[in-house]
C-alpha cells in the first residue's frame, strides 16, 4: 500500500498547528487508519503529550532523525505518517525536505505527500503562503484557516485572503471551526485525545467524569472538522487505499 | 403506566418521569411565558410535595425566581460555566425535577447547545424526562420557529401553548397549515384572565398550589371563581394527553 506523509506546519507560533495535528490523528484513527506521528517540537513535544505511544519526538535538523521518518516509510506498519513541524519552522523544514530529495520523491510517486498549512489571523500568515508556494508542486497543499482559538476577527478580510489564495493554483482550503474555550482547556488539562475526551476517558483510558456539556462541544467540533477533512483529496486517497487494501486481504 | 386524565397522585407512581426537565420557552417576549412557568411550577409543587428546582435565565434580576426564591438559580447562559451548571447539573441529580424559564434572548443559543451536545441522548441515559412548552406568539414567524424546534427535538415531548390573552396566531396567513403539520405531542390553550386575576398571579406570594389547598379563602368570591374556572379549563385539557404522558398540567 502506498504510504502517505502529511506535514502540518506554520511559520508563526500559536496558530493551532498541534491542535490540527491532533484532530487529524484522531480523525484517521476513528476511521481505522493506522497512523504514526513525529513531533518536531524538540525537546518537549506537545503532540507527544497527547500521544505518548504514537508520536515520537525528533529533531528535524538531525540526519538520524530525518532517516527515522523517511527511511522507514516503506516498511512501517502504519499507512500514514504525520509530521507536526515545530512552530516557525515550516519554510526551513520544506527546505530540508527539498534538499534531501523528499519533495522530488513525492513528485516521482514514491509516496503521497500533503501539507496542511495552518494560517492564523495575521497578515504575516498570508505572506507565509507565498513563501511556501515554491515547494508545493507535486504535493497536496491545503491551507487551514484556523478559527479555533480566535474569538472574533481576522486581521485580513476575505478579499485580501482571496487575493493571496488565488496565487496558489493547486491549493485547497479548510476551515478549522471554533471550539468553546473552556472545552478546549479541559481537553488540554486532561491530556487526553479528543476521541477519549468525548468518550469520557482520561489520558490513561480510564473512566473519567468530564462535563457532558464540554464533551458535547468537543464532539460537535470534531464532527465539523471531520467534515472538513473528508473533503480533502489526500484524505480521500488514504481512505480509498485502506478500503482497497481491506478488500484485497479479505 | 399512567392513563391520560387519570394521573396517579404520588410522583413515584408517574411511570418514567421519576426525573424531569421542563423547559418553558418562546421565541418572543411578553406572551405570558413566566406566568405560565409559574403555573407549571405550582402544579409540579402540588404533585411533588415540593417545588421543582428552578433555573431562571433572565439574568441579572430573574423573573420566575422572584416567585420561587428557594430552590432556584439565576443563570447567564452566555457563559459556559452557566451552561455547564444547567445541563450537567440536571444530569447529575438523579430523581430531581427541574424547570427552566428560558428568556427569549437565549432561545436560539439554548437550543443550539441542546442539539449540538446531543442533550437528548445524555438525558435518556440517566432517565431524565424532557418536555418543552413553547408559547406561540401572534406571528406566523413564531409558529415557524415552533415547527422548526419541534422537528429538531425528536426525543423531547413538545407541547405548544396558545395564550388566549394575546390573540389567536393561527388566523395569520399560512399559520394554521404550518401549525397543523408540525409534530405536537400536546396542546395547551391558556384561558384569558381578567386584569384583576392576572395582577394576583403576578404577585410573588400567590401560588396555585396554595390556592388549591384553600389558603386564599379571603379572596373575593368572583376572583376565586375565575381562578377555579381557569384551572378547570386547564385540567379538562388533560383528557387530550397522549397515552403515557405524565405531565401534570
Amino acid at each position: 500500500m502506498k504510504h502517505s506523509m502529511i506535514l502540518v506546519g506554520a511559520d508563526k507560533g500559536g496558530v493551532g498547528k498541534t491542535t490540527l495535528s491532533r484532530a487529524l490523528l484522531d480523525h484517521l484513527e476513528r476511521n481505522n487508519v493506522m497512523v504514526r506521528a513525529f513531533d518536531t517540537e524538540n525537546p518537549r513535544g506537545t503532540l507527544n503529550r497527547f500521544y505518548p505511544n504514537k508520536a515520537t519526538i525528533i529533531d528535524l535538523a538531525n540526519v538520524a532523525d530525518q532517516m527515522r521518518i523517511l527511511d522507514t516509510m516503506e516498511t512501517a506498519a502504519e499507512q500514514v505518517t504525520i509530521v507536526d513541524l515545530k512552530a516557525g519552522n515550516l519554510s526551513a523544514a520544506l527546505d530540508v525536505f527539498d534538499r534531501i530529495g523528499v519533495l522530488q520523491a513525492a513528485k516521482d510517486g514514491m509516496f503521497d505527500l500533503g501539507l496542511l498549512h495552518v494560517v492564523g489571523p495575521s497578515i504575516a500568515s498570508l505572506d507565509e503562503m507565498n513563501e511556501v508556494a515554491k515547494y508545493t508542486n507535486g504535493m497536496d497543499y491545503v491551507v487551514a484557516r484556523n478559527f479555533i482559538n480566535e474569538t472574533n476577527f481576522f486581521e485580513w478580510d476575505e478579499k485580501t485572503y482571496n487575493k493571496y489564495f488565488a496565487r496558489l493554483p493547486n491549493a485547497k482550503e479548510i476551515e478549522v471551526p471554533k471550539l468553546n474555550e473552556m472545552a478546549y482547556e479541559q481537553v488540554d488539562l486532561a491530556g487526553a485525545t479528543f476521541t477519549d475526551f468525548i468518550a469520557n476517558k482520561n489520558a490513561a483510558g480510564e473512566d473519567a467524569n468530564f462535563s457532558f456539556v464540554l464533551r458535547g462541544y468537543v464532539r460537535k467540533w470534531l464532527q465539523d472538522i471531520d467534515a472538513e477533512f473528508s473533503q480533502l483529496d489526500m484524505i480521500k486517497a488514504i481512505m480509498a487505499a485502506k478500503r482497497s487494501n481491506a478488500s484485497g486481504e479479505s | 403506566m399512567a392513563e391520560p386524565g387519570n394521573l396517579p397522585d404520588k410522583p413515584e407512581e408517574w411511570g418514567h418521569a421519576s426525573a424531569s426537565a421542563t423547559i418553558i420557552c418562546s421565541d418572543c417576549p411578553r406572551n405570558g411565558k413566566t406566568l405560565f412557568a409559574k403555573l407549571v411550577a405550582d402544579l409540579l409543587t402540588l404533585r411533588l410535595g415540593h417545588p421543582p428546582l428552578i433555573f431562571d435565565t433572565d439574568e441579572p434580576d430573574g423573573s420566575l425566581i422572584n416567585h420561587f426564591p428557594e430552590p432556584g438559580q439565576i443563570l447567564d447562559l452566555s457563559k459556559t460555566t452557566a451552561q455547564v451548571a444547567l445541563f450537567d447539573g440536571m444530569l447529575m441529580q438523579p430523581g430531581s425535577h427541574f424547570l427552566i424559564d428560558l428568556a427569549d434572548r437565549h432561545f436560539s443559543r439554548f437550543f443550539k447547545i441542546y442539539r449540538d451536545i446531543d442533550y437528548e441522548s445524555g438525558a435518556e441515559e440517566v432517565g431524565l424526562d424532557l418536555t418543552v412548552f413553547f408559547l406561540i406568539d401572534r406571528t406566523e414567524a413564531s409558529i415557524e420557529a415552533a415547527a422548526e424546534l419541534s422537528a429538531s427535538l425528536p426525543k423531547t415531548r413538545f407541547i405548544t401553548v396558545r395564550n388566549s390573552a394575546i390573540g389567536d396566531a393561527l388566523e395569520q396567513g399560512r399559520s394554521s397549515d404550518i401549525y397543523h403539520q408540525m409534530r405536537i405531542d400536546r396542546e395547551v390553550l391558556l384561558p384569558q384572565l381578567s386584569a384583576e386575576a392576572l395582577g394576583m398571579l403576578e404577585h410573588p406570594d400567590f401560588h396555585f398550589d396554595l390556592f388549591i389547598a384553600g389558603k386564599y379563602e379571603h379572596f373575593p368570591f368572583e376572583l376565586k371563581a375565575e381562578l377555579w374556572s381557569f384551572l378547570e379549563g386547564l385540567y379538562e385539557q388533560r383528557d387530550s394527553v397522549e397515552t403515557g404522558s405524565t405531565y401534570p398540567v
